[in-house]
């Protein structure tokens, strides 16, 4: 497979930007596009019009029961899935996972110009290094109660580890993420009382904390 | 609460995590336009509740793939959804079948702003420039982006050289790009 030149790339971004590039021109894109910011960033302007077309279509009140339908559609697939999983699940003793994963940005709904928000249930707060904010935590306090994060440093590759640190002073690790380019983004099933937490710790794999985060109470 | 506050990210990481209150806060959220995609590119209503129900399904299991850097989460599920509808369509030999009027779709009388994560500015320019396209671009533009027919698939259906589909999907795309971009200038 060979990658395309740049005027190969513009003859077919469009294409590529709408889903319709055909398999072997689409590899042979995405090959280019992995050393290209020009070019990525073209395609990327271009997948926004795409976007865009979508979003202009009109909406349509979907039949009645229908989201109930799309409930009950959703809570038989996860029931097939927790059946093939169960085994490897238990052994890791990590049910709240079953999922496999999950991603998240930065909350564009979330009061951004805010340190930090409560609302029922869920709390969340700026992750800062030093004066400057890197990121955002969010903390749910459902059954299991979940933690997720997203981080944008601009600088910095490598795998982090975020510890909740709880009301009397202990930490706990949660989980370990890779942040690339200091982007990233991630989330975990919390074992401890989300009431109990206070904040929140990055830890880089030297022991540095790059980041940390004051949590409000719930 | 609750979830109903929450930013549309963290709700789809609610959904992933089968958090139930997140689940029916995502689907409330976006069940009017996952719909009308699938009502608009499909016709009839069965047909767009299948394809709908299917797109939220995806959006469940496919939630890890969802990157913010990439548009907002309502692009990200209502591009599922076209790409379920297209299925759809390529199934039942659909797929090219005329009749599909591109400005007329997108023109929705009834529409506030509250539909569209799209500014009302945005939205308005973008309808101008897809009304000022020439014909055959307006109709290469359709058949790619609601069709999802490749350039030889739009040659044939076009009856014109594959360059001369690319082309003038390209086109039509760069000026509904400038369109989006453009700014209105005080008089």
């Amino acid at each position: 497979m060979r990658a395309m030149t740049c005027a190969e790339l513009g003859d077919c971004s469009a294409e590529l930007a709408l889903g319709v590039l055909p398999g072997a021109e689409r590899a042979g894109a995405l090959l280019h596009l992995q050393t290209c910011l020009a070019c990525r960033l073209e395609v990327q302007s271009l997948a926004g019009v795409s976007d865009a077309l979508l979003e202009l279509m009109p909406a349509a009140d979907p039949p009645l029961g229908f989201e109930s339908r799309v409930a009950a559609r959703l809570t038989g697939a996860r029931r097939r899935r927790r059946r093939r999983w169960m085994p490897a699940v238990a052994a890791a003793g990590a049910v709240a996972f079953a999922a496999g994963g999950w991603a998240l940005g930065s909350a564009t709904s979330s009061p951004g110009s805010r340190s930090h928000q409560v609302t029922a249930g869920v709390t969340s707060a700026e992750l800062a290094a030093g004066s400057r904010t890197v990121g955002r935590v969010f903390l749910y306090s459902g059954s299991p109660g979940w933690v997720f994060m997203t981080v944008d440093s601009g600088r910095g590759s490598g795998t982090v580890t975020c510890f909740l640190t709880k009301r009397d002073g202990s930490s706990v690790r949660v989980g370990s993420f890779a942040l690339a380019h200091g982007y990233g983004y991630w989330g975990a099933a919390v074992r401890v009382d989300p009431v109990q937490v206070t904040g929140a710790r990055l830890v880089a794999g030297d022991g540095s904390v790059l980041a940390s985060a004051s949590i409000p109470g719930l | 609460m609750t979830s109903d506050t929450l930013g549309d990210e963290a709700v789809l990481a609610g959904l992933a995590l089968n958090d139930p209150e997140a689940t029916a806060a995502f689907i409330r959220r976006f069940q009017g336009k996952v719909f009308g995609v699938a009502l608009s590119l499909l016709g009839a209503a069965a047909d767009a509740e299948d394809v709908a129900q299917q797109a939220f399904e995806r959006a469940w299991r496919h939630a890890d793939m969802y990157d913010p850097r990439r548009g907002s989460v309502q692009a990200w599920l209502l591009t599922i959804t076209r790409n379920l509808a297209i299925d759809q369509l390529r199934s039942t030999s659909r797929l090219g079948a005329g009749g599909w009027d591109l400005a007329g779709e997108l023109e929705s009388p009834a529409l506030g702003p509250e539909d569209h994560v799209l500014a009302a500015d945005a939205a308005t320019r973008l309808r101008a420039a897809i009304a000022a396209l020439p014909p055959e671009q307006g109709r290469a533009l359709e058949l790619a982006a609601f069709r999802g027919l490749s350039a030889p698939e739009i040659a044939e259906a076009e009856q014109v050289p594959l360059g001369t589909a690319k082309s003038r999907v390209r086109v039509a795309m760069i000026k509904l790009r400038a369109a989006l971009g453009s700014q209105q200038v005080e008089p």
